[in-house]
Parts: C-alpha cells; sequence; structure tokens
C-alpha cells in the first residue's frame, strides 16, 4: 500500500502539502461551537449526495415535476428518505450558517486579516437562501407554485427596470414551465459552482489565515 | 474541547490532526445521526398538483418566514421597501460588520448592529408563526 502511494505521490504531490496543512498547529482553549462551520459543511456534503440522488429520478419539465416527484416519495426505494434528508439538510444546513456567523461574531473572528472571509461567509449564506428558494419550486405543486408567485413578484416592486427582471427571473410573466427549467438549472448547476467557489476561497483563507485564537 | 493530556505528561500543542479534525468528525458523526433521526420521524409531505382555479395562502419555508412577515407592512408602492430595500441593508449591514467594528466604540457599534439583525430575524420569524398558527389574533 505504502509503495502505491509512493508512486501516485510522485506524480501528484499530494504529501508534502497536505503534511503542512494537517500538522499545523491549533489554538488553544476551542469549544465545540468551533465546529458548527465544519458541520455546515457536514449538510452541504448531504445536500450534495441526496441532490445528485434525486437528479437521477426528477424531471424538471412542466407535465413531469409533479408526477416525478410522487414516483421518488412513493415507488423508489427508500426515495422518501433521500428526499426527507434532502429537505431537512437544507434546514440544518441553513441553522449551522446561522450559529456558525454567531460564533465568529461573538470571538470577534471577523478582524484584519479576517474581513474578507466574513465576506465571503456572508456570500455563502445567501447562496445558500438562494439555493433553497430555487429548490422549493422543484417539488411543482401548489405550495411551491405560490410560494415562487410572492417571491419572484419581489423583484417587480424595483422601479424601472423591476418587470423586466422578473421575466428574466420567470423566463415568461407568469410561472410556468420555462420558470421550472430556469430554476432547475440554477439550482443544481449555477448555485452549486457558486457556492463550490466561495467554499474554497472560505477554506483556503482559513487554511492560511489559521483559526482566530478565542477572545 | 475536552482535554485528553494525561497528568503528569508534557502537554503537547493540539493539532488540526489527529486531535481537532478526530472532533469534528465526531460532532459531524453526531449531527448526520441526527439529521437522519429527523428526516425519517418527520419526512415532507408531497403537496397538492397546482390547480389555478383553487384560492391558495402562499406559505415559504421557515428561513423566509421573516421577509414574508415584513412584505405585510408594505402594501402596494411601498413594496418596493419591503421587498427590495430592507432585505438589501440587512445583508450589506451584515457584510460591513467588521469595518463597522473600527476604531473608537467600533466593537459596541458592531454589537448593536449584529444584535439588532438577529433580533429582527427571529422577530419577524416568531411573528410569522404567529400569524399562521392564530390567524384571528392579527385580525
Amino acid at each position: 500500500m505504502g509503495k502505491l502511494f509512493d508512486r501516485f505521490d510522485a506524480r501528484f504531490h499530494v504529501r508534502r502539502p497536505h503534511k503542512r496543512f494537517l500538522q499545523r498547529r491549533i489554538p488553544e482553549g476551542l469549544n465545540y461551537t468551533y465546529c458548527f462551520g465544519g458541520l455546515a459543511l457536514t449538510f452541504f456534503i448531504v445536500l450534495a449526495v441526496t441532490g445528485l440522488m434525486l437528479s437521477v429520478y426528477y424531471i424538471p419539465s412542466e407535465k413531469e415535476a409533479y408526477r416525478s416527484i410522487l414516483v421518488i416519495n412513493d415507488e423508489i426505494f427508500l426515495g422518501w428518505l433521500v428526499r426527507s434528508l434532502h429537505k431537512w439538510a437544507a434546514s440544518f444546513f441553513i441553522v449551522m450558517i446561522i450559529l456558525h456567523t454567531i460564533r465568529v461574531f461573538v470571538t470577534r473572528s471577523y478582524r484584519p486579516p479576517r474581513e474578507l472571509n466574513w465576506i465571503v461567509g456572508c456570500c455563502t449564506f445567501l447562496v445558500a437562501m438562494a439555493s433553497a428558494f430555487t429548490g422549493y419550486l422543484l417539488t411543482w405543486d401548489q405550495r411551491a407554485y405560490w410560494a415562487t408567485e410572492v417571491g419572484t413578484a419581489m423583484i417587480q416592486t424595483i422601479p424601472l427596470i423591476g418587470d423586466h427582471l422578473m421575466y428574466a427571473v420567470r423566463g415568461s410573466a407568469e410561472i410556468s414551465g420555462k420558470t421550472l427549467i430556469r430554476f432547475y438549472s440554477i439550482h443544481v448547476l449555477f448555485l452549486p459552482l457558486c457556492m463550490g467557489f466561495l467554499m474554497w476561497m472560505h477554506f483556503h483563507m482559513v487554511k492560511r489565515q489559521g483559526i482566530a485564537r478565542r477572545l | 474541547m475536552a482535554d485528553l493530556q494525561t497528568d503528569g505528561q508534557p502537554k503537547r500543542a493540539k493539532q488540526f490532526y489527529p486531535d481537532y479534525l478526530a472532533e469534528i468528525l465526531f460532532a459531524a458523526l453526531v449531527a448526520f445521526q441526527l439529521l437522519l433521526i429527523v428526516a425519517m420521524l418527520w419526512p415532507p409531505s408531497t403537496g397538492r398538483a397546482i390547480d389555478l382555479t383553487r384560492q391558495f395562502l402562499p406559505r415559504a419555508e421557515w428561513y423566509f418566514f421573516w421577509l414574508f412577515e415584513v412584505l405585510l407592512y408594505f402594501p402596494g408602492k411601498s413594496a418596493f421597501i419591503g421587498a427590495v430595500v430592507f432585505p438589501l441593508v440587512y445583508f450589506m449591514l451584515l457584510m460591513f460588520i467588521p469595518f463597522i467594528d473600527q476604531g473608537r466604540n467600533g466593537r459596541f457599534k458592531a454589537k448593536i448592529v449584529a444584535w439588532s439583525l438577529l433580533f429582527l430575524f427571529v422577530f419577524f420569524t416568531i411573528l410569522r408563526v404567529l400569524r399562521d398558527t392564530w390567524p384571528n389574533l392579527f385580525s
């Protein structure tokens, strides 16, 4: 096993930089509130894995979306559990981001040089909310339709460009199949990519700047 | 976190691996178990198929309750304030906390801003829950 890994490492050079990362010292006196960020990542991983599983059976079309949710829920083996995990992980993810933000504020860990990391964290929160909003429509039922109707109508209130912006978000004047495919694309492609990039920035800065000491 | 050093042994500085990583993985495992239990006990129901002829009261997920509640206070032409200005100012204030906490009384100002933002979120969320649970309370 060792020799096999040596051959791999001779090409990929993962050992040395990761050794430095893994063996870095951690400040004394950290408590379990410092795990909230890691727990948010855990729930994001659950979201990504269950989301990939759901995407195998989900059909993002006006006629098929609702039916495919029923199939996932009632016919696919453990489909109801995967769907439930995805839904609850979204709530837990947002709770953990809020708790992590409170912890960072209380310990004043946003002070220089970490102010950019605070901003990146805020953007992560925004992307998480946007993911939750776009994901809500995908069930394509009464509740999803009307919640999205209200949510997207908020954009219309912007003076001068509101109507155009709302049309751009919905893909049509009303919520329709075009809105569904648009939201599906944003939910499974654009936002996870944004989230991945933001998380990479967040963890990169934590790695480089270290964990802030307690007050 | 728990100090695992035995008495009489020289104290070793904690490293990310294995000390911190083991603790965070333990926390992650416990959190996942909790998620699994909640997901099994309360699976989401499948809603009704879309029927535009029927009236329906829009209901968002709990993390949007606060925004739905704020919208109620800005009807008609003032909706722009509740729908765009309020969330925008809210988010900008949150983002600029590191810059508010600067100079004399910086921490005090940041505390006022941060706890006010949290209070608004919790307050409007609770109001929304009350409104949905007991609609007569607000009529």
